[in-house]
């Protein structure tokens, strides 16, 4: 029987092995880019410090439709996502002229703000788009979720001593202190890491398993929106222009209709055509469960519409998994332990990969294989965060008028990452781990130093606090490095002699 | 508040109980014979915890802000027994008075946060 168990656990240790090593740099991205994501509107705030000016939501909307209906030709739609306790800008993705836009609009003025970037949208679109085109991205993220979870399931049942070992971490002992961590951190927060990878692959199970749409509805997708959300009215440009009513009295009523809970998101469909449709959702912090209700305006007259409250059972399940995904109810504290849980659920996959390599390196000579595969690693696992921190001093150090900056700032970021990556690859790891990891704990020592004097806004503050202790800690990690005590190899092999 | 400290009292009496830090945790305690009831004594106080959690009016949070917080608290007691365990030992009594005074506080009329 427990030849047969042992058997069992040999082949998921195997499976574990394999489903984290095909996708687990994809697996890092995702996993660092979504724990960043969690701040995603402070990150905002972080990298638009020029803009402080703070408004009610429904006037911010309705600041940011003047400034759209001046500024924006022939548009399809803007999208809007109103400011809350947490941001304070609008954030609108509109066609202009037949292309798409994103910016981040001030809530007073309805211009764009001052510092232009997508600040922490650029962390949540890799998080899920992993900068690849549509669908790709979203289908690869799709699989390497998929694999996540395979990875964790066998990972429970591979490990041999989950409640023994549940508080074990012996340092200075190799592969054993390697393997004690990534245990650790993979058990100590398993309820999150299940949690959040099995909702995650249902936010795009759309995409990846859409055959239950395609059985129910075929190829009218329109059709299948408009019963998801029914509060949203449709219908098509008439060419004819008429302008768009004022926003803010549709806000209000919105508002008014909502109990009064404040306004999340609206889109305005059609501007300045005399079929324009104004749909305002309410916020979604306010409970687990997400977008909970909508209502659609008549965009020239001000009229309603249509308007909804989803409580129909099987979509409020769907709502509040992909809500538990988002965190977006979370108040400050949890947040933070969503913030925890994504960290250590990015050091499990990273101690993942370097384990693969640490295990074969006791045993025997690393083949050719597994020695690209340990430069790769140094290449991802310091490359992907020096690329995030090269990012946000892009942001800092960019001037403010630079034609297309938000395009900019992603390019330095995704360059930056490549280039570790080859410097990874080209250079040997003991030489490529201290330089790659110094250099990203310099960028987060340099970046809090560039904000324009007189900053003094808290969220800015813990931000470069944040930044800072990473610094710290990564700088301790490559003094480490650079200074080893003994090999462990060494040890064990003196103990042996003796 | 409570609930934070129950889970963090309810992690340290469970690695406590194991024969392996056992030493390390409870310094010259760890002969005692109550050692062999910790393991229970663990369980009861992160079940307690765990009540305490749904037991605010606002239990949906409190329950995702719960499962967030035990990875913290054990994770606390992990880095303590391997680098400081005389801090873990101490924190023990922190957690202890935060949990009577988070008692006193809801017993009082306030509200205190889980």
């Amino acid at each position: 029987m427990s030849a047969i168990r042992d058997g069992a656990r040999q082949v998921m240790a195997w499976l574990h092995g394999w489903t984290g090593l095909l996708l687990g740099w994809v697996l890092f991205v995702m996993c660092l880019a979504g724990t960043l994501s969690v701040f995603k509107p402070e990150i905002g705030c972080w990298m638009r410090p020029e803009t402080v000016a703070t408004a009610d939501p429904a006037d911010a909307i309705a600041a940011a439709g003047r400034w759209l209906a001046q500024n924006t030709r022939e548009s399809t739609g803007w999208y809007l996502t109103a400011p809350d306790g947490r941001m304070n800008t609008v954030e609108a993705a509109y066609s202009d002229g037949g292309t798409f836009l994103y910016r981040a609009l001030d809530p007073v003025t309805g211009a764009p703000a001052a510092r232009e970037t997508f600040g922490g949208e650029f962390f949540y679109r890799l998080h899920f788009e992993l900068e690849l085109p549509f669908p790709w991205g979203r289908l690869l993220a799709s699989l390497a979720a998929a694999f996540m979870l395979v990875a964790l399931v066998t990972g429970i049942i591979a490990h041999r001593r989950i409640f023994k070992d549940f508080f074990t971490f012996r340092t200075g002992k190799g592969q054993r202190s390697w393997l004690d961590g990534h245990n650790a951190l993979g058990v100590l927060a398993m309820p999150f890491h299940l949690m959040i990878t099995f909702t995650g692959l249902v936010t795009l199970a759309s995409l990846s398993m859409p055959w239950g749409i395609a059985a129910a509805y075929g190829d009218d997708v329109l059709a299948m929106y408009h019963d998801l959300t029914p509060g949203i009215a449709e219908r098509a440009a008439t060419g004819t222009k008429v302008p768009l009513a004022p926003l803010a009295p549709m806000l209000r009523e919105a508002q008014r209709r909502f109990g009064g809970a404040p306004v999340g998101r609206v889109y305005v469909i059609n501007p300045g055509d005399s079929a324009a449709v104004v749909t305002a959702f309410r916020a979604d912090s306010g409970q687990i469960g997400f977008t909970p209700a909508e209502i659609s305006f008549d965009g020239t007259t001000g009229k309603v519409l249509a308007g909804w409250a989803e409580n129909r059972p099987g979509v409020q399940t769907y709502n509040v998994v992909y809500g538990l995904h988002m965190g977006r109810f979370a108040p400050s504290l949890t947040r933070w332990l969503y913030f925890l849980g994504g960290a250590m659920l990015t050091l499990a996959i990273a101690t993942g990969l370097v384990l693969w390599v640490v295990k074969r390196r006791e045993r025997a000579p690393l083949s050719l294989g597994n020695r690209i595969l340990e430069r790769v690693n140094v290449g991802v696992l310091a490359g992907v965060p020096l690329g995030c921190v090269a990012f946000l001093l892009a942001n800092r150090l960019l001037p403010l008028g630079t034609l297309d900056r938000l395009a900019v700032e992603v390019s330095i970021a995704l360059w930056t990452a490549a280039a570790a990556l080859a410097t990874g690859v080209a250079l040997p790891p003991k030489l490529a781990w201290p330089l790659l990891l110094g250099l990203v704990a310099s960028g987060c020592a340099l970046a809090p130093w560039f904000a324009p004097l007189g900053q003094g806004d808290k969220v800015i503050l813990v931000g470069n606090l944040l930044l800072l202790g990473i610094a710290a800690g990564l700088a301790a990690l490559v003094w480490r490095q650079t200074h080893p005590k003994a090999a462990p190899v060494r040890r064990r092999a003196a103990r042996a002699t003796a | 508040m409570i609930a934070a400290a129950l889970l963090y009292l309810g992690m340290f009496a469970l690695a406590s109980g194991m024969s392996r830090h056992a030493p390390a945790l409870l310094g010259h305690w760890h002969a005692a014979d109550r050692v062999a009831q910790l393991p229970r004594i663990g369980w009861g106080l992160v079940t307690l915890s765990l009540a305490a959690a749904l037991l605010t009016p606002d239990w949906p949070r409190a329950l995702v802000a719960w499962f967030g917080a035990a990875p913290l608290a054990a994770g606390i007691v992990l880095l303590g027994l391997t680098f400081a365990p005389r801090m873990a030992r101490a924190s023990v009594g922190l957690a202890a008075a935060l949990a009577v005074l988070g008692v006193g506080l809801s017993l009082a009329g306030a509200r205190v946060y889980a």
